[in-house]
């Protein structure tokens, strides 16, 4: 007979059921042998049933039967609702520094494409009979670039939005703003200073944050979209609304 | 019930009615998950809507590496500990609200039929929180210790220590009180 203690470990998984099949015969062979580990079978045993007795008590059925609704119009408020066209939520907390730059590269361009289609369909006229304040949320398909392709868009869009500021209307953003906290992602200074200098924070939620940027000419969002030919992977974002 | 997946790619097409199956699924567990954590039925709630929620909002959270179920009860978890770390100093600057309840106030206890049942409840309080986690997740939301170790982040093992210690700690408790 071998120390009964090396059989408590064993002796729980056993009652558990995790115990490997491999290692139930040497187990049960012992408990056949000693009086006191086949107590402390019956006593786990004991142990487990008394818990598993605890009934799992449920909420009000009015809370139960309100959940759902409850649930759905928070995420509502937050324009986070899930839509027809299968908008994502929100960029993973977990994206990595190179991702995070290429999803904010792709919003920049999205956004430069975006205002690029407002320019046009306000010269023709009818299509903006509606107020910008009013423009619905699209959501978009955009697929992301290798990372030499992400850094030249990045580049490009950078360099096209402080060549002319101000010729556009602002457009809003929303970022995972976590995403790109310093120190956790790729980010380099520059990159924060030019956050810093380019945005400003119009409104705040617990883990985004909106922001405006002010886009660039209609011929300069054509380059930077002809950048893109070559995508690689499917990123999904929701497309920026207009904000005045 | 379809799986998880099978209803999260209708979610994520806008499916009203796979949302509402989601969240029928899990609300009663998960709505038990906060009331272990703080003890009070209109809190649990609070804490279950928000759970679900936040679950919702940052789906791309759990992408690729677990299931919605134990990401659900990760944020869960998280929100609970996290209500209990704002409402703690209130509670200890007020003397009449920090007093034990009776047991017969105690949420849980409402609900046990069993006086074994009952002791348990509080015999598991006393467990350490590491080993009371394990425990109650093991054997009341009868999850597998893979699930149990993504949840409470730890490994598998680890999961089966800290079950085992605390199924120890219980049996030697229960024996104390004559229960086992």
């Amino acid at each position: 007979m071998g120390s009964c203690e090396n059989y408590r470990f064993m002796i729980t998984e056993y009652v558990d059921g995790s115990l490997p099949y491999a290692a139930v015969g040497a187990l049960e062979e012992h408990i056949r042998e000693c009086a006191e580990c086949r107590r402390a079978v019956e006593e786990t045993r004991a142990v487990i049933d008394i818990v598993g007795s605890i009934d799992m008590p449920a909420a009000s059925a009015e809370f139960e039967n309100s959940l759902a609704d409850r649930i759905f119009d928070s995420l509502k408020e937050k324009n986070m609702e899930p839509v027809e066209s299968g908008r994502v939520y929100e960029f993973s907390s977990r994206t990595t520094g190179w991702k995070a730059i290429a999803a904010l590269a792709a919003m920049l361009i999205l956004a430069v494409g975006f205002i690029a289609t407002r320019h046009t369909r306000q010269q023709s006229g009818p299509a903006l009979s509606e107020s910008p304040k009013n423009a619905q949320t699209e959501d978009v398909k955009l697929e992301a670039l290798t990372n030499d392709e992400l850094s030249l868009a990045l580049e490009l869009a950078l360099a096209q939005i402080e060549a002319d500021p101000s010729q556009f209307e602002n457009i809003e953003l929303e970022i995972a703003w976590k995403d790109i906290v310093p120190g956790e992602t790729d980010m380099t200074s520059e990159d924060y200073s030019w956050l810093d200098e380019t945005i400003s924070r119009t409104a705040a939620t617990d883990d985004s944050i909106f922001i405006l940027l002010e886009s660039v000419t209609e011929d300069e969002a054509e380059n930077i979209l002809d950048s893109m030919d070559d995508m690689e992977k499917e990123l999904r974002t929701s497309a920026p609304r207009i904000v005045s | 019930m379809p799986e998880d997946s099978i209803l999260l790619e209708k979610v994520e097409a806008g499916d009203r009615g796979a949302f509402d199956a989601l969240v029928h699924k899990y609300q009663r567990e998960i709505y038990f998950l906060a009331l272990r954590f703080v003890k009070n039925p209109e809190d649990a709630e609070e804490i279950t809507q928000q759970a679900f929620a936040k679950a919702f909002e940052k789906l791309s959270g759990f992408r690729g590496d677990a299931s919605f179920k134990t990401w659900l009860y990760q944020v869960a978890m998280n929100q609970s500990r996290s209500f209990l770390r704002k409402r703690r100093p209130v509670l200890e600057l007020n003397e009449e609200v920090a007093q034990k309840p009776a047991p017969e106030e105690s949420p849980l206890g409402r609900f046990i039929k069993s006086e074994a049942a009952l002791e348990a409840v509080e015999l598991i309080e006393e467990l350490p929180e590491k080993q009371r986690n394990v425990v109650t997740l093991r054997i009341l939301h009868e999850l597998s210790y893979r699930e149990i170790g993504k949840i409470v982040d730890c490994t598998e093992q680890t999961a089966k220590v800290n079950f085992h210690y605390g199924i120890e700690n219980l049996r030697k408790k229960m024996k104390k009180n004559g229960l086992v």
